[in-house]
């Protein structure tokens, strides 16, 4: 079966979506609405020419962004509700039990759900386009953008159909919140986040779709050079490898890669039974995290970062020394951090997957090694990420101060750190409560409140000493370390990695018990009912 | 056709008790093709879980189902060929026809493309649809809507209907027209797998039983030799024109007779014998001068049977 043109998602979709009234009535509304924006803005006394568009050129740019907000957003809404609300009905089991795959049914549901935004933008194209030609934005151009919005909106559309098969009943407004959320913070240019004087963080503009926009509003000489090539089209140009690359080739590469990672879980979990949902096995959500992090790696400027430049401002000479080598670590660390919280979350064992070990592997799934779940993964991966880290800087860095050591025990205490939360999260997340992991989330919260406050009161984070104490129960102290720091107290930081490892032996020694208590469980020795079945 | 080995379905207890429920407690039994099996037993009996795990939708903690040699986990897309499954609560899309309703439920299960116009309009034909064919499902009633359930289940033409509570919420015309369509499904060689909470219905179509209770099976077998097991005695009843004989008294000195009570105008007693022996005692009773106008047995129905299985008066 064609996994596009006969997908009976896709086609039930249409057919319940685009009845004829509703597609009149999409067509009369969008046909006002373009009518509406030419008028207003060709008629206008505005002079766009100084954002590089005619009058015509604006109208294109005003009706992209309306189609933008319209196949992004509420395309996204409708695949948000996609599967979530077919739960709620009762008529989602009666998908899972037919012949469908999970491939042809999240691709059903993928370009099914949204066809109407589909729509939508399809009827407000005549407007768009004749603005484009009136505005003589070139062809080329214009193919991209909207090559670039359908490709941008599936990996948003597809992200929001995880989301709709992953969260539970009466979760939607938390969903579109996050959904909204999430539109917004990828719609801002990193390009700007710059963490020190040393420069941006990442050489990476917006990943939203809503960057396209802003694209095509770009002086008309960069427009007018778009034939020459595509490196040259736009002035926005992100660093990859130290190499500029275009934003439009990057921004295809992220949309595909992550629309097949999202498309990936969906597939694994859509005909699933959800208290047996698992986003990602281990080895996939590993590669899923370690790609996040290597994304971090290659759009990190690691040349710019560490160059020395003396800059002549009015008659005064100013000498930039580069970044400091620990800035770029800690600053790496920190954001690989919640990347590996994220592959922490997804690796956790829930308790229907703990039985089924258990039913499985007997003692084996309730001994030590089991007990040190999800560790294995985490620091593994927190050790390869370092090594890359520290690798780069040692390559990139300028002559100067530069400890191993204290490089080598930052990676080593993050992963700790880590494996330490996590241990207690996986503890946590045996217990039978209603919703284990967000009262595990909200006593952590509260005990590092509690706990930092209380070092703050005491003065500890002013003196070497003191921030050393700190660290065996907030970690993120580690951060602050410098050279000088490490110099004076190195003892007591190892000391404090120490304890570190000794806190997540104690989270060890109680996931191990909690294990103990589902093979000891009474309920899996009743008496068995195979007498009864011989009368059968 | 099914075949269920060491099936196991564990939950927690609500939050806040030590413990664990099983929803199905390693059950293994058997269903032959052409049976309709009929699964009995109180709300939280496992009687739900046992059926969504038969079709895949629910993972067994432990053990395994076959439909048609089939394992339905390890392949679930093959095994859904072979069955049609209707739940206990459901929506239809009511936003689509009758005909697109069925129409696409047959793309989803991949019959041929040439044959799916004419099984769509077959189904819609023996579900007693014709004239709603092309309306909108929200403005079909409650039956009709469950009669469409139906349909959707058997539109891929599969040898075994697993339906939970079908019956469930239905108005008596419905449930003899329901009743009356199972039969017919079931003539034309279909295996059935259903659950019901009314009793005298199951009785009256199903041709095994299983008595479940806290997720184990209490009973299970063909219909007849479970409602016969645990009956060392069969009760009878004499019902007599005139009031005068004493006749509860005569039969408690009868040997073979106990449990002699005395009703309105009539008699009932328990009789432990062979039908020469009964016939004896009828024989009697009539010579004896006691005015007799009819002689019955009281046959054991599924309620009291379920009744008494599940009280433990039949272990």
């Amino acid at each position: 079966m064609s996994l596009l043109f006969s997908n009976p998602e896709i086609i039930r979709n249409a057919r319940i979506q685009l009845r004829a009234g509703r597609m009149i009535a999409a067509a009369v509304i969008c046909a006002a609405v373009s009518i509406t924006t030419w008028a207003s803005i060709v008629h206008t006394d505005i002079d766009f020419s100084v954002n590089g568009l005619h009058k015509a050129g604006a109208v294109f740019g005003f009706v992209l962004n309306v189609q933008i907000a319209v196949l992004l957003i509420c395309g996204g809404f409708y695949c948000l509700q996609a599967v979530h609300r077919e739960k709620e009905l009762n008529t989602f089991d009666f998908q899972r039990v037919t012949r469908l795959t999970s491939l042809e049914m999240a691709i059903g549901k993928l370009f099914g759900a949204p066809i109407l935004a589909y729509f939508v933008t399809l009827c407000l194209m005549p407007v768009a386009l004749i603005g484009a030609i009136r505005g003589h934005v070139p062809l080329g151009i214009v193919l991209e953008t909207y090559v670039l919005l359908v490709l941008g909106s599936i990996a948003y559309h597809a992200l929001a159909l995880l989301a709709s098969v992953l969260l539970g009943r009466g979760s939607i407004a938390v969903s579109v919140l996050l959904f909204l959320g999430l539109v917004g913070i990828s719609s801002l240019d990193l390009f700007d986040v710059t963490i020190s004087w040393s420069g941006p963080f990442l050489h990476l503009h917006a990943v939203s779709p809503f960057v396209l926009g802003d694209l095509i509003a770009q002086p008309p000489s960069v427009i007018e050079r778009a034939s020459t090539g595509l490196a040259q089209s736009y002035s926005w140009t992100d660093l990859f490898l130290g190499k500029a690359v275009p934003h439009s080739l990057v921004l295809t590469g992220l949309y595909v890669t992550f629309t097949c990672w999202f498309l990936l879980a969906i597939t694994r979990n859509l005909k699933r039974d959800p208290s047996v949902y698992e986003i990602y096995s281990p080895i996939q959500a590993f590669l899923v995290v370690s790609y996040m992090n290597l994304l971090l790696l290659v759009f990190n400027p690691w040349a710019e970062r560490f160059r020395v430049s003396d800059v002549t401002i009015g008659d005064k000479k100013y000498h930039f020394p580069g970044a400091s080598p620990y800035a770029v670590e800690q600053g790496l660390l920190a954001a690989s951090l919640w990347l590996f919280a994220i592959l922490a979350v997804i690796l956790l064992r829930n308790r229907e997957r703990v039985r089924r070990r258990v039913r499985e592997f007997g003692g084996r799934a309730a001994g030590w090694w089991a007990a040190m779940w999800p560790v294995p993964y985490l620091v593994g991966g927190i050790a390869l990420f370092g090594s890359a880290v520290i690798g780069l800087i040692s390559h990139y860095r300028n002559p100067g101060y530069w400890n191993l050591r204290l490089a080598i025990f930052e990676v080593a205490f993050v992963a700790t750190w880590l494996a330490r939360d996590a241990l207690y999260f996986q503890w946590m997340n045996l217990r039978r409560v209603r919703h284990p992991l967000a009262s595990a989330a909200l006593y952590l919260v509260i005990f590092y409140v509690c706990t930092s406050i209380v070092f703050g009161a005491l003065n500890f984070y002013h003196n070497s000493h003191g921030a050393a104490l700190t660290a065996i129960v907030l970690p993120w102290s580690a951060f602050f370390l410098s050279p000088w720091t490490w110099s004076l107290e190195a003892r007591l930081f190892v000391g404090a990695l120490v304890l570190q490892c000794v806190e997540a032996s104690v989270f060890v020694w109680l996931h191990q018990r909690k294990l103990r208590e589902f093979l000891d469980a009474p309920s899996t020795a009743v008496a068995p009912t195979e007498e009864i079945a011989q009368h059968a | 056709m099914i075949r269920l080995d060491n099936l196991t379905k564990q939950y927690d207890l609500p939050s806040g008790k030590a413990g664990a429920i099983l929803a199905a407690d390693r059950l293994t039994f058997e269903v032959p093709d052409g049976e309709i099996f009929g699964l009995v037993g109180p709300n939280g009996a496992g009687k739900t879980t046992t059926l969504k795990m038969i079709c895949g939708l629910h993972a067994p903690t432990a053990g395994r189902v076959t439909v048609n040699g089939i394992d339905v986990q390890r392949e679930p897309e093959e095994a859904q060929r072979h069955i049609g499954y209707l739940a206990d609560f459901f929506s239809l899309y009511d936003d689509l026809k009758v005909w697109e309703y069925l129409d696409y439920f047959a793309h989803a299960y991949k019959m041929d493309e040439g044959t799916i116009r004419g099984r769509v309009d077959e189904v819609i034909g023996l579900m007693n649809l014709e004239s709603k064919r092309d309306q909108l499902i929200s403005g079909l009633s409650r039956g009709m809507k469950q009669r469409l359930g139906i349909g959707r289940a058997i539109i891929h033409d599969p040898p075994l209907l697993v339906l939970d509570e079908p019956a469930a919420g239905l108005d008596p015309k419905a449930r003899v027209e329901l009743k009356a369509l199972l039969k017919e499904l079931h003539a034309q060689g279909r295996t059935i797998f259903i659950t019901s909470h009314i009793l005298a219905d199951l009785e009256e179509i199903c041709t095994s039983i299983a008595i479940m209770e806290k997720g184990r099976l209490l009973r299970i077998g063909k219909l007849e030799e479970v409602m016969r097991e645990g009956k060392s005695v069969r009760r009878f009843r004499v019902r007599l024109a005139a009031a005068g004989f004493a006749l509860a008294e005569w039969l408690a000195a009868r040997s073979g007779v106990s449990e002699a009570v005395e009703e309105t105008m009539a008699v009932r007693f328990a009789f432990a014998g062979d039908d020469l022996i009964l016939a004896e005692l009828l024989r009697e009773i009539v010579t004896a001068g006691a005015p007799v106008c009819g002689f019955e047995e009281v046959t054991e129905t599924l309620e009291r049977l379920y009744s008494r299985v599940s009280s433990g008066e039949v272990m």
